[in-house]
C-alpha cells in the first residue's frame, strides 16, 4: 500500500480558492437511525456493491428474510466528543458492519468533524451466529422486498456531484504527478482517471488511473461529500499499483497489509469502470493546472 | 540599582517564556537513532483525528503501546518451541532490525534498510512530518499529546523499559485453541489481511481490534 498525506493537497485547495463551508446532504440516509429499514436497506445494498457474492445470499433467500441485529456500542471517547457508534449484524450471512456518526472537533486544524449520517467504518465477516446479544435491536426485512430493491437498484449510484467531482480529479491528478516523479517516469500530456461513485454510507471511495494501472483509494473519518473536508480535512490516499500489489490470495504474501486480492480488485474495477465518471486530466499536476 | 532585579527578572521571565514558546512541543529524534526509528513506526500506524477509523487518544495509545510489546516479543519473548527468526524473519536484539526485516513490504510497511541504514519511504516521512507540523501549530492539543506518547514509548523503550502493561500477556485461548499468549505481530484491521502461519487473530472480545489495527497471538505449540 502506497500511503500519502495530502500536505499538498490542502495548500493546493488554498490556491483553488476558498469554497463556503456548507455541509453537502446525502440525503438518502440523512437523520436515519441504525435500525431503520431504509438505511439497513442501503448498507445493504453497500454490501451488495462491494461484498457479497452469490452465495451469501442463500441462507437469506432460503429463510424469505433478511435478518438484522442492531445495537449502539459504547466506546470510551475524547472530551467533547458527541460521536455515536453501532454495530449492524447479518447473523444468517456472517457480516458484521461497524457505522459511526462523527460529531467532534480538531482544534488545531479548527475543524468540525460531523456527518449527518452513520457511515460504515468496518466490514468483518464473523461466524454466524444463532444467539441475538442481549441488547441488539432485531429487525426483519422481507428477503422478496430487499431483492426487489437491490435488483432494482443495482445500476444506480450516487455520482459525485459537481464540486465533488472537480475535487477528486483534482486530488487524482496530483497523485497521478507524484506517483511519475517518484517513479521517475515520463509525465504524460494527459491521464485518463475513472473517479468511482461515492456512497450515502460510506466515507470512502476508489479511482483508477488507466495508462498508469494504479488504484486511488479516498477515506476520512468524515464525509467525503461535504465541502469542509475538501478545505480543511488532511486526506489519507492509499494507491495500489495493479502490477505490483495484486494476488491472487493473501496468503502469497502473509503479513504484508501491502497487496490487494484480485477479487477486491475486480470489485473496485467494475465500480470504477462501469459506474464511474471518465475523466481526462490534461496536465495530471494540479499545480500547474488547477481547475479541470 | 536594586530596582532594576525585578525588571531583569521579568525580561528574563518574557525571553524565556518567549523561548519556550517558540519551541516546537514534539521534536522527533532522527530517524537513524533506535529512539526515532521505533517513535516513527507508533506514529505512523496509528489514526489521528479525522482519519478513517479513529475512535479516540486513548484508543490510539493502547495501539501504539500494543504494537511496542509486539516489537518486543519479538525480541525478548519469544515463546516455547518459536524461533525468533520465525516471528521476526531475522535474529537480532535490535528492534530496528525487527521493524525493517522483510523489506519495503514487510511487516512494518514503508519501513526497511539500504545500504546498512534504517530508512522509511517518502509518504512516511511526509505523514511524519505533516503530523509534527500541525502538532506544533498553536497551543499543544490532542496530535501533540499523541505524538509525545510514541516519543515517550521509544525513549523509555531505549532505556530499558516499556511504560505500560502488555494486555494481551495472559491469554490463554481463543475459541477454545490454545495460545501462547501476548501480541506477535498486528496488521490493518481488514477481514483480508492475516499474518499467515500460526497465528490466531485476537478479537474484540479481548479488545484485539485498536487503533484500527488486529492484533495477533500464536498458537501455542504442543
Amino acid at each position: 500500500m502506497i500511503r500519502t498525506i495530502t500536505a499538498t493537497l490542502i495548500a493546493l485547495l488554498v490556491l483553488a480558492g476558498s469554497v463556503a463551508a456548507q455541509p453537502r446532504p446525502s440525503g438518502l440516509v440523512d437523520g436515519l437511525e441504525p435500525a431503520d429499514p431504509k438505511y439497513l436497506s442501503e448498507v445493504t445494498r453497500h454490501l451488495y456493491r462491494w461484498y457479497l457474492d452469490e452465495n451469501d445470499v442463500l441462507p437469506s433467500m432460503k429463510r424469505g428474510r433478511f435478518l438484522f441485529w442492531v445495537h449502539e456500542t459504547q466506546q470510551r471517547l475524547d472530551e467533547n466528543d458527541n460521536s455515536r457508534f453501532a454495530e449492524i449484524t447479518l447473523p444468517d450471512i456472517g457480516i458484521k458492519v461497524s457505522v459511526k456518526k462523527a460529531d467532534y472537533a480538531i482544534p488545531e486544524l479548527e475543524l468540525e468533524v460531523r456527518s449527518d449520517a452513520f457511515r460504515i467504518t468496518h466490514v468483518a465477516r464473523i461466524k454466524p451466529s444463532a444467539e441475538k446479544p442481549a441488547d441488539a435491536e432485531a429487525v426483519e426485512i422481507k428477503y422478496v422486498e430487499l431483492r426487489d430493491y437491490l435488483f432494482k437498484t443495482r445500476n444506480q449510484i450516487t455520482p459525485p456531484d459537481d464540486f465533488v467531482l472537480v475535487k477528486l480529479r483534482q486530488a487524482a491528478g496530483e497523485y497521478t504527478y507524484r506517483y511519475l516523479v517518484k517513479n521517475n517516469l515520463q509525465r504524460p500530456d494527459s491521464a485518463t482517471i475513472h473517479l468511482g461513485p461515492v456512497s450515502p454510507v460510506a466515507n470512502e471511495t476508489w479511482a483508477y488511473w488507466e495508462e498508469g494501472r494504479v488504484l486511488y483509494r479516498f477515506s476520512s473519518d468524515m464525509p467525503i461529500d461535504i465541502e469542509d473536508f475538501w478545505e480543511h480535512a488532511e486526506l489519507a490516499v492509499d494507491l495500489y499499483s495493479i502490477e505490483d500489489q495484486v494476488v491472487a490470495s493473501l496468503d502469497e504474501v502473509a503479513g504484508s497489509n501491502a497487496y490487494l486480492t484480485r477479487d477486491h480488485v475486480g470489485r473496485v474495477l467494475f465500480n470504477c469502470l462501469v459506474f464511474g465518471r471518465r475523466v481526462e486530466v490534461t496536465n495530471p499536476n494540479p499545480l500547474d493546472n488547477p481547475e479541470p | 540599582m536594586p530596582a532594576r532585579w525585578p525588571c531583569l527578572a521579568l525580561l528574563l521571565t518574557l525571553l524565556l517564556g518567549a523561548r519556550a514558546h517558540a519551541q516546537a512541543a514534539v521534536t522527533i529524534d532522527p530517524l537513524q537513532s533506535r529512539t526515532g526509528y521505533v517513535a516513527t513506526l507508533l506514529i505512523n500506524e496509528v489514526p489521528f483525528p479525522g482519519e478513517r477509523r479513529w475512535v479516540s487518544e486513548s484508543d490510539t495509545k493502547n495501539a501504539m503501546l500494543a504494537i511496542l510489546w509486539v516489537l518486543h516479543g519479538r525480541i525478548e519473548l519469544v515463546p516455547d518451541g518459536y524461533r525468533q527468526v520465525d516471528l521476526a524473519t531475522v535474529t537480532t536484539d535490535d528492534v530496528r532490525e525487527v521493524i525493517s526485516a522483510g523489506g519495503v513490504h514487510g511487516q512494518c510497511e514503508g519501513f526497511y534498510k539500504e545500504a546498512d541504514r534504517f530508512v522509511v519511504v517518502d509518504r512516511v516521512q511526509e505523514r511524519r512530518d505533516y503530523l509534527a507540523g500541525i502538532a506544533n501549530k498553536g497551543e499543544p492539543g490532542r496530535f501533540a499529546r499523541i505524538m509525545n506518547y510514541a516519543i515517550d514509548l521509544a525513549s523509555a523503550y531505549d532505556d530499558g523499559g516499556i511504560e505500560g502493561a502488555d494486555r494481551f500477556a495472559k491469554l490463554r485461548t481463543i475459541d477454545g485453541t490454545p495460545v501462547t499468549g501476548r501480541a506477535y505481530s498486528w496488521m490493518t484491521d481488514e477481514d483480508i489481511y492475516h499474518p499467515g502461519g500460526n497465528y490466531v487473530r485476537i478479537p474484540d472480545e479481548h479488545q484485539g481490534g485498536m487503533g484500527a489495527n488486529r492484533f495477533f497471538t500464536l498458537r501455542e505449540l504442543p
